[in-house]
């Protein structure tokens, strides 16, 4: 599978604070890739980093193979972005938008947009300023996939919709990556929404990437460990430690290695690895010893 | 691109457009009769004679002209230099302000134009209305002036000809462009505008206009009265005229072009920076969330 | 046309559930040879997941036997299962389980109880195969 997206050494400051560095990513063309992290974590400017709404402080981008200035033509043919609130012109009638689209990009479906909006039950003489909130992402979401993007870019995508506004949105959503193989690029607070979602994760905190890579191996690599509070391992693999009086659940990255003798593994779910990773940013555990996690 | 820039500020246009009809009616009304009265009375030759102060018969005839028709053109004297202002909070101040506030900016950049297109498309179709439209204006209302007085170097006719109303609008669009970059905000732009509409202009047309150039100095009652004076005349009884500093009438042109030159060259510079702010130093900070509360949470039910 | 369902607080990965879920509705007959799953397209329209989710689950159907793809045209169902429950019996054994669920509840055995009681029973019977 080719790259969608590789990012290098990707930073961006304001003044003198890192919103994010040290950002290394590699997506892989076709993924559903969830960007997960606490509000501030960085994750809009990422976000806004590869579609080219700011310019990067630091590192590069490169879509599809091709090092992408932003902004540059290239780069906006390929990419499709709908903001955090999914905002759209709200004086414009839904087909004026339609236009807008139209006349702004070179490659444009008019008759997936005019269908789309159809299938919504939206008329094309409605203002948007006065459609529901999830209309409004439905309407946003098909302006941006008539524009054909190998790579669509969702800020909390789902954040300000009912649970209902929330499914049917990500319906269309997935309905479309399974048709046409576009890849996507997501940010939410939502895991378990996420987790059907998503076959790619990248947590990030703090202004850093703490964690990134295919759903399925990374559940498969880290497990939970349960085990005597004296003995609690250390090393590398360790992400974090629950340490009660006498025994401790250690979530670690050990592959499918057998456990210490009198520890016992148990698989981990999404939830609990993302908190994992996102406890660890908050306050790094300091390793104990240098024991080793695996017998 | 045009079309989109084009139905984004249709509703401002529309606006503009009924006021300036409305306006362009009275106007009409008003002047048509005024015009006709003007030469019906010939009263040019009276108002030539009247700055001399000689003849009692066409003094009267001119105060009784003045009382009947100059009131609403001296009213609108009186607040039309605020007009520029007004142009800048209500088209200048959303240009950008309103796309940085509702989030739009992030859907016009992610579209297949450039940001730079997108944004010369907006300023010159938005400045190119307005430019055609305060042109139009000022003509209509120098046409409307010409009977009030006989005198062009007055400051009401001087501020409403077609070369300096035009460039006062489009200093109050670039002020309200400007501010609206910085400030995001449409409502704190357009509050910007008025404070910074006239700090540029009270210094212009009072304290640069009358030095443009060396005023001439003459004790000619006509020559200065047909000009524009400069400095107050004094004069007691059964004294001469006395020597007064003038700008001659044959100065106006002249002085329109160094102050449309001054306006547009601020013009220039405060869209320059309102460019390079938008362009050239790249994003703006993220937009101010409304959820700070969340911070730290992350929800991980459904 | 079957439907499938997520439930995403069970825990149990998403593409297990749809496997799940199909060989289930074979062992009772909901699904029969040669009846057509829903296109992944379908599927991930209806549970709004990812592609890849349904692509994994039918891929271990197939691994299974259970389902066999047909390019271009869609996954239909294999063959009966090795284990099919005729109807009665399946309507017996459920009988059977509901009348000791119910003797369970009445000695006051509360649901967390009869599921450690389930595990435990069924350890000790695979160890006693494994013996």
């Amino acid at each position: 599978m080719s790259a969608a997206l590789v990012t290098r050494g990707l930073g961006r400051r304001y003044r003198s604070t890192w919103a994010l560095q040290d950002c290394d990513l590699e997506v892989p063309a076709g993924a559903v890739i969830a960007l997960v992290g606490p509000n501030g974590a960085g994750k809009t400017t990422l976000l806004q980093l590869v579609a080219g709404l700011q310019r990067p402080s630091a590192g590069s981008i490169s879509l599809f193979g091709e090092l992408a200035p932003a902004q540059s033509p290239q780069a906006l043919a390929q990419l499709a972005f709908v903001a955090q609130d999914h905002p759209v012109y709200r004086r414009f009638r839904v087909s004026d938008l339609l236009h807008l689209g139209r006349s702004l990009n070179r490659t444009w479906d008019q008759d997936f947009a005019e269908r789309r909006i159809a299938e919504l039950g939206i008329s094309p003489r409605q203002r948007t300023g006065r459609l529901s909130g999830g209309q409004q992402a439905q309407v946003a979401l098909a302006l941006a996939l008539a524009k054909r993007p190998r790579l669509l870019i969702l800020d909390e995508p789902v954040a300000s919709l009912d649970p209902l506004a929330r499914r049917e949105f990500l319906q269309v959503l997935m309905g479309t990556v399974a048709g046409e193989g576009l890849t996507v690029l997501l940010s939410s607070h939502n895991i378990a929404e996420l987790e059907r979602v998503c076959d790619h994760l990248v947590v990030v905190a703090g202004g850093r990437v703490q964690l990134a890579g295919d759903v399925d191996s990374l559940l498969g690599d880290h497990r939970v460990l349960t085990g005597p509070s004296a003995g609690v391992p250390g090393g590398p693999g360790v992400v974090h430690v629950d340490q009660a009086d006498r025994h401790a659940h250690v979530v670690a990255r050990i592959g499918p290695a057998e456990p210490l003798p009198g520890w016992q593994a148990r698989p981990i779910g999404l939830e609990e690895l993302v908190l994992a990773y996102l406890r660890r940013a908050r306050e790094p555990w300091p390793v104990p010893s240098e024991m080793e996690l695996s017998a | 691109m045009i079309w989109v820039a084009w139905r984004q500020h249709r509703g401002e246009f529309l606006g503009a457009a009924i006021l300036l009809a409305g306006l362009g009616i009275l106007l009409l009304t008003h002047g048509v009769a005024m015009h006709d009265a003007y030469d019906r009375l010939g009263l040019r030759e009276c108002h030539l004679v009247f700055l001399a102060g000689t003849d009692q018969a066409c003094i009267d005839q001119v105060m009784a002209f003045d009382d009947k028709y100059a009131g609403l053109p001296q009213q609108f004297t009186s607040w039309l230099p605020f007009l520029p202002m007004v142009a800048g909070m209500l088209a200048g101040a959303p240009l950008l302000a309103r796309e940085f506030e509702q989030g739009t900016w992030q859907l016009a950049w992610t579209q297949g134009v450039t940001r730079t297109r997108w944004l010369a498309t907006k300023l010159v179709v938005v400045l190119g209305v307005v430019l055609i439209a305060s042109v139009v204006f000022a003509a209509g209302l120098s046409w409307w002036f010409e009977p009030v007085d006989i005198q062009r170097f007055t400051s009401g006719k001087f501020n409403h000809a077609v070369l300096v109303f035009p460039g006062y609008v489009l200093l109050g669009v670039a002020i309200g462009v400007l501010a609206g970059v910085v400030f995001r905000r449409v409502l704190v732009a357009a509050a910007v505008v008025i404070p910074v509409y006239l700090a540029l202009r009270l210094p212009i047309e009072f304290g640069l206009r009358p030095r443009y150039r060396e005023p001439l100095t003459s004790d000619d009652p006509d020559r200065i009265a047909h000009g524009w004076p400069i400095d107050d005349i004094t004069m007691g009884p059964g004294e001469g005229f006395p020597p007064v500093r003038y700008q001659p009438d044959d100065r106006f042109w002249q002085f329109q072009l160094i102050e449309t030159t001054i306006l547009l060259g601020i013009t220039v510079v405060l869209l320059a920076i309102a460019w390079r702010l938008v362009l050239g130093r790249s994003a703006p900070k993220a937009p101010p969330t409304t959820d700070g509360g969340r911070a730290g949470a992350v929800t991980v039910t459904a | 046309m079957f439907i499938f369902q997520l439930d995403s607080t069970s825990g149990v990965p998403p593409y297990l559930q749809l496997v799940h879920q199909v060989r289930q509705a074979v062992m009772v007959g909901y699904l029969r040879e040669g009846d057509r799953l829903p296109l992944i397209r379908e599927a991930v329209e209806q549970l709004a997941i990812n592609p890849n989710t349904v692509s994994k689950a039918y891929r271990q159907l197939e691994h299974e036997g259970l389902v066999d793809p047909r390019p271009g045209v869609g996954t239909f169902v294999a063959r009966a299962p090795d284990v099919t429950v005729p109807p009665a019996q399946y309507a017996k054994l459920r009988r059977g389980l509901e009348r000791w669920l119910r003797e369970a509840e009445a000695a006051g055995l509360d649901e967390e109880a009869v599921g450690a009681l389930l595990a435990v029973v069924r350890r000790e019977l695979t160890e006693e195969g494994a013996a």
